[in-house]
């Protein structure tokens, strides 16, 4: 696999992208933009980057592998991690991108219209990665400031890892199928831990929080071995989800 | 000439559904170009798709080019072409679509390309592909696929959909293209069309390869005629009654030369194969 990679091909398969979708890549850029222009507040942006990335994601996949057009793809002349990491690259690094351009010109338009137009003056916004906690210490109210950037990007990499993960398991539907297949993890997550910790420390709840494990990962008495194992697990869940795609996609027959 | 595809007792199902292909071995070389005939829903498609590595076998070995189709190595698919009877769709013109696909085809010839495009009558600037009928569209596929040099070019029903004054230029194109290097293998129904292209007939039936013979041998071994009378006689092996006399397949005693009828020996294969094996061997 490692031995076959080839950065030349992995480019062409990207040129080859942009070429067969320059039209509609465009007009969907455009569109985009247009909603920034108009809505620019940052829960709308952080929804439309999720939602926008879901449906590329299962898009490319779900085009891809059916049909004369699957054949097509999959007998271009590349090795399946070479077609993934394309794939990869447009759906997670690409689409963020594009979402960042998109915001910026649609936030830029709107200062230009509100300052030339209207003769308004309104300030551009550029706290898209910035989130104001106040805290009240000793009486006052204090702000801090936190940069999610990483955070939203570590998030938005799962949630199109996940999907293009569904895309390549369910043929049709993949968005609803896949969200219900999360949904059962997460009930039989649930199961696992409710017993665990039942029978670990007969406790149900910790902190009235139903999800047990997340408060205990937070939790700092817990053993330095565990808390590092789940921490860095929680790394590793990115690249496993891109590893499963991987072999999915090598079983993929048309 | 080398072995390109060794096949080895192969077997395929699709899922949910009965043994497609069971127990079936060939061999093709390079330098022919292998007509695989057979009635609907014997698996030729399914063969090809199998060769190309789209599909993979639930038993048995596959050999392309030293490669095993399943794992679609890009060394393999490089070197491979596959026409499939529906095209993919493509936004993009003739000219961008080789400029996007032509670099992960190491041996593609544009002047190759535009030369067939030229004689299918095709404008390469001021076309895109999604604008193209049926017909064009498989002409421009089937000279993008001469173009890329491929050794080994799978057509699944090339002709379909092609004009007349098509269906010579694309059987002088196959004729031309074909070196020691390269194999084609077409699937068709259209048997005329493949008349003086093929040489070598393989003939499905009852999801099994039973008959698999250079066109040489076969005008060797096989008489192909039109009896006015339908006189008995011991040497053929199969008749056909039509307006114009008795199409008949006979054995060969006498080493008379005669024009290979692939219809007719197609007739003659699936309804006595035993006989023809037998006299084959």
């Amino acid at each position: 696999m490692i031995k076959e990679f080839s950065i030349k091909r992995v480019a062409l398969m990207l040129i080859r992208y942009f070429f067969e979708n320059m039209n509609r890549e465009i007009m969907f850029w455009a569109i985009i933009t247009l909603l920034f222009t108009i809505l620019d507040h940052r829960n709308f942006v952080i929804l439309v980057l999720f939602a926008s990335g879901i449906i590329s994601s299962v898009r490319l996949n779900k085009e891809l592998l059916k049909g004369p057009n699957g054949m097509h793809y999959l007998l271009i002349p590349a090795t399946h991690a070479e077609k993934l990491t394309a794939n990869i690259l447009l759906n997670t690094v690409y689409h963020f991108i594009m979402i960042l351009i998109s915001y910026s010109i649609g936030n830029l338009l709107i200062s230009f219209i509100y300052h030339f137009i209207l003769k308004m003056q309104i300030p551009v916004n550029w706290d898209l990665f910035q989130v104001t906690t106040p805290t009240l210490t000793d009486g006052f109210i204090q702000t801090s400031v936190q940069n999610v950037f990483w955070s939203i990007l570590g998030y938005f990499a799962l949630s199109q890892a996940v999907f293009m993960l569904g895309s390549l398991y369910f043929r049709q539907n993949a968005v609803p199928k896949t969200i219900f297949s999360i949904a059962g993890i997460g009930i039989l997550l649930l199961i696992i831990q409710l017993f665990f910790f039942k029978t670990l420390w007969d406790v149900k709840y910790i902190s009235n929080a139903i999800f047990p494990m997340f408060v205990m990962i937070s939790d700092s008495n817990l053993p330095k071995l565990i808390s590092t194992v789940i921490f860095s697990g929680s790394y590793l869940l990115l690249p496993f989800l891109w590893i499963v795609s991987y072999f999915r996609f090598t079983e993929k027959q048309i | 000439m080398k072995k390109i595809i060794e096949i080895n007792k192969l077997e395929f199902r699709y899922p949910r559904q009965a043994k497609l292909l069971s127990d079936l071995s060939l061999t093709l070389k390079t330098g022919q170009i292998h007509g695989l005939l057979g009635k609907n829903g014997e698996g030729k498609s399914t063969l090809l798709k199998l060769i190309s590595g789209l599909l993979f076998p639930i038993k048995g070995k596959i050999d392309v080019l030293g490669f095993d189709p399943c794992k679609r190595n890009p060394r393999m698919l490089q070197d491979i072409f596959f026409l499939p009877e529906e095209m993919p769709e493509s936004t993009l013109s003739i000219d961008k679509f080789e400029t996007v696909y032509s670099p992960f085809y190491p041996a593609f010839s544009s002047s190759t390309l535009y030369k067939y495009m030229s004689e299918f009558t095709l404008d390469p600037h001021t076309l895109n592909i999604s604008e193209l009928s049926y017909g064009q569209k498989k002409k421009f596929y089937i000279a993008f696929g001469l173009a890329t040099k491929a050794k080994l070019i799978l057509m699944d029903e090339p002709t379909n959909g092609l004009d007349i004054p098509s269906k010579g230029q694309f059987r002088r194109m196959v004729d031309s293209a074909i070196d020691d290097k390269c194999c084609i293998v077409i699937s068709t129904h259209q048997v005329l069309d493949l008349d003086n292209l093929i040489n070598n007939i393989i003939i499905m039936n009852d999801h099994e390869i039973i008959f698999s013979e250079p066109t040489e041998k076969i005008t060797q071994k096989l008489k192909f005629r039109i009896a006015e009378n339908h006189e008995p006689d011991e040497t053929i092996i199969y008749s056909e009654d039509t307006l114009r006399g008795h199409y008949q397949v006979c054995e060969n005693k006498d080493g008379e030369d005669s024009k290979l009828d692939v219809e007719l020996l197609f007739n003659a294969v699936i309804s006595d194969h035993h006989r023809i094996k037998e006299l084959f061997n």
